[in-house]
């Protein structure tokens, strides 16, 4: 059992002639938390739907766990816990009822187990799903997907219609079955979703792959937007655009603005002979991410 | 063979069923009670004799014989009120099984679970059967009710050979539309699909009987396997049914293929 718990390669769907993803050459390791990453219509549901079999490639193949996703798709399902990007449930079933039947495709989920997921999520489990709030809704896609513990958790943008405190116990989740061994495959638009649970980020653009770095790495080259309020006009700002690492410094009305990649200390270090009142620094955009990682190109 | 979708499938439908059932018992009932008084007005067996035939070969399955009870139920239920409500809930429920799922997109989340589409396609299929023979029940029981009430003197057998009939010409119309919707992505069109054929083949019927030239060739539409050899009259019309259920088994096994090679949409 020493297959990757994903490895595609040359993974290719396009729709008539539009492109879903090109050439996707992608491996995730067992027991990883990986993170998938790009903008809206970049190509990961495309990904994530043919790694599940709901499409067919138009070229390349895929394999989970050495089994190939077209071939083997049933198994694959068996041992795949899958939440859909744009979750859509029975709107007249109640929650457990729903859940049920899932449980029940997958042969030997103990009511239990949904429960007790449906507890820790605080989900009435008893409620029509069509009464269900929409982050509620989420939480019964969330149980669908981990009811079974399975060995891969493919995650469509998880945390998407969920409040910041489910957001937290999704991810907390997620970390519980990674510590446990288990491969969890994330996609999401937001880096900040991702950077503190994966361990690997694989960013999409237009349909391509275009880089596969550790969190790390990423952070380093991330350019965040600071912003700096001062107490009083200070001297010389000017000295600012000399910090390594700050790439763009602007200022007006006691508040400068300032884009800066990797590291802050320098920039605090300069910052400190300045009257500084409030200091904010706010999670990189992905769009920045990749500008940083570009400069700024769009040839990706 | 465990069968988690068709019992999901009659749990989802049960209230659906509940209305179908009232109703169709309903104007069927009616219908049947109408009988004495039908009968006992000669002006309107009268009326129904003069209308030219190619009127009547159309619009009453050839048969405006109100006076008489096998004529009186013929016209008007088992060729025109039976067939339409039930044809109508085929369609509907037909398309719903699996165009009407992806539309709302449930499809997705079930079919990333470990069941076979073929399976899937199959099991909503026996669902459909499941509940039109619940229908076929109800129409069967109401029209022998009915027929004690108000002395028709036919015989069970024959009221449950006419029954049976429509449930079959009905079920075939169900899996046209379930294989429609199962090898094209659209409710819409599913009910297109089915609906137009079941009004195409109804009218060539008609036309059939009526237009000698195409006499011969009414044995290529489901109507005459189903209805055209007079169940109320003759009995159970073995060679028809086994035209219908073999038809509907071909249907079956391309809606199973359809939605087996094709991508679903989100």
């Amino acid at each position: 059992m020493s297959a990757p718990a994903i490895e595609t390669s040359g993974l290719t769907k396009f729709y008539g002639i539009r492109r879903g993803i090109e050439d996707l050459d992608l491996r995730v390791e067992r027991g990883e938390v990986f993170g998938y990453l790009g903008p809206n219509g970049a190509g990961k549901t495309t990904t994530i739907r043919l790694l599940l079999d709901l499409i067919r490639p138009t070229r390349g193949r895929a394999a989970i766990a050495g089994l190939d996703t077209r071939r083997d798709s049933l198994e694959v399902r068996r041992l795949t816990g899958y939440l859909p990007g744009e979750l859509k449930l029975p709107t007249r079933s109640t929650a457990i009822g729903f859940l049920s039947y899932l449980g029940a495709l997958r042969r030997g989920v103990e009511r239990r187990a949904i429960l007790e997921l449906a507890e820790r999520l605080e989900l009435d489990v008893g409620r029509r799903i069509g009464d269900l709030s929409k982050g509620n809704k989420q939480k019964v896609g969330v149980v669908a997907a981990f009811m079974h513990n399975p060995e891969l958790l493919i995650l469509d943008e998880p945390t998407s219609g969920l409040d910041p405190l489910r957001q937290h116990d999704v991810l907390e989740l997620v970390r519980e079955r990674a510590a446990v061994g288990r491969t969890i495959f994330f996609s999401s638009h937001e880096l900040d979703q991702v950077e503190h649970v994966a361990e690997r980020v694989g960013i999409v653009r237009g349909g391509r792959l275009v880089a596969v770095e550790s969190i790390a790495t990423l952070r380093q080259r991330a350019l965040r937007r600071v912003e700096v309020c001062l107490a009083r006009a200070a001297g010389n700002l000017e000295r600012l655009r000399d910090v390594p690492g700050v790439r763009h410094v602007s200022w007006g009305d006691g508040v400068v603005r300032l884009d800066v990649e990797g590291a802050f200390d320098p920039l605090l270090k300069e910052l400190a002979r300045l009257p500084v009142q409030t200091l904010t620094s706010e999670a990189p955009e992905l769009d920045e991410v990749f500008r940083s990682y570009y400069g700024g190109s769009d040839a990706a | 063979m465990p069968l988690e979708v068709l019992a999901e499938t009659l749990r989802e439908r049960r209230r659906t069923m509940l209305w179908w059932t009232l109703g169709l018992a309903a104007l069927v009932a009616l219908n049947v009670a109408f009988y004495p008084s039908v009968r006992d007005d000669p002006a309107l067996s009268d009326y129904a004799r003069d209308l030219p035939e190619s009127v009547r070969a159309l619009f009453a399955g050839g048969e405006l014989d109100l006076a008489s009870p096998t004529g009186y139920l013929n016209s008007q239920v088992f060729t025109l009120l039976a067939p339409l409500l039930l044809v109508i809930f085929a369609i509907g429920a037909g398309s719903a099984a699996v165009a009407g799922e992806e539309e709302r997109g449930t499809l997705d989340l079930v079919l990333a679970h470990p069941i076979r589409r073929r399976n899937y396609v199959w099991q909503r299929f026996l669902a459909l059967t499941v509940l039109l023979d619940a229908l076929t029940t109800v129409l069967l029981a109401t029209v022998a009710l009915g027929s004690l009430a108000v002395d028709l003197e036919i015989s069970f057998g024959k009221l449950a050979a006419a029954s049976l009939s429509v449930g079959l010409l009905a079920l075939l119309f169900a899996a046209v539309a379930l294989a429609a919707g199962a090898i094209m992505p659209s409710r819409a069109r599913a009910i297109a699909i089915a609906a137009g054929l079941a009004v195409a083949a109804w009218i060539f019927d008609g036309l059939a009987r009526s237009v000698d030239a195409l006499d011969a060739w009414r044995p290529l539409g489901p109507y005459y396997h189903a209805l055209g050899r007079d169940p109320l009259r003759e009995g159970a019309p073995w060679a028809g049914w086994a035209f219908l259920v073999a038809g509907t088994a071909i249907v079956a096994v391309l809606a199973a293929a359809g939605l087996e090679r094709r991508d679903t949409r989100q």
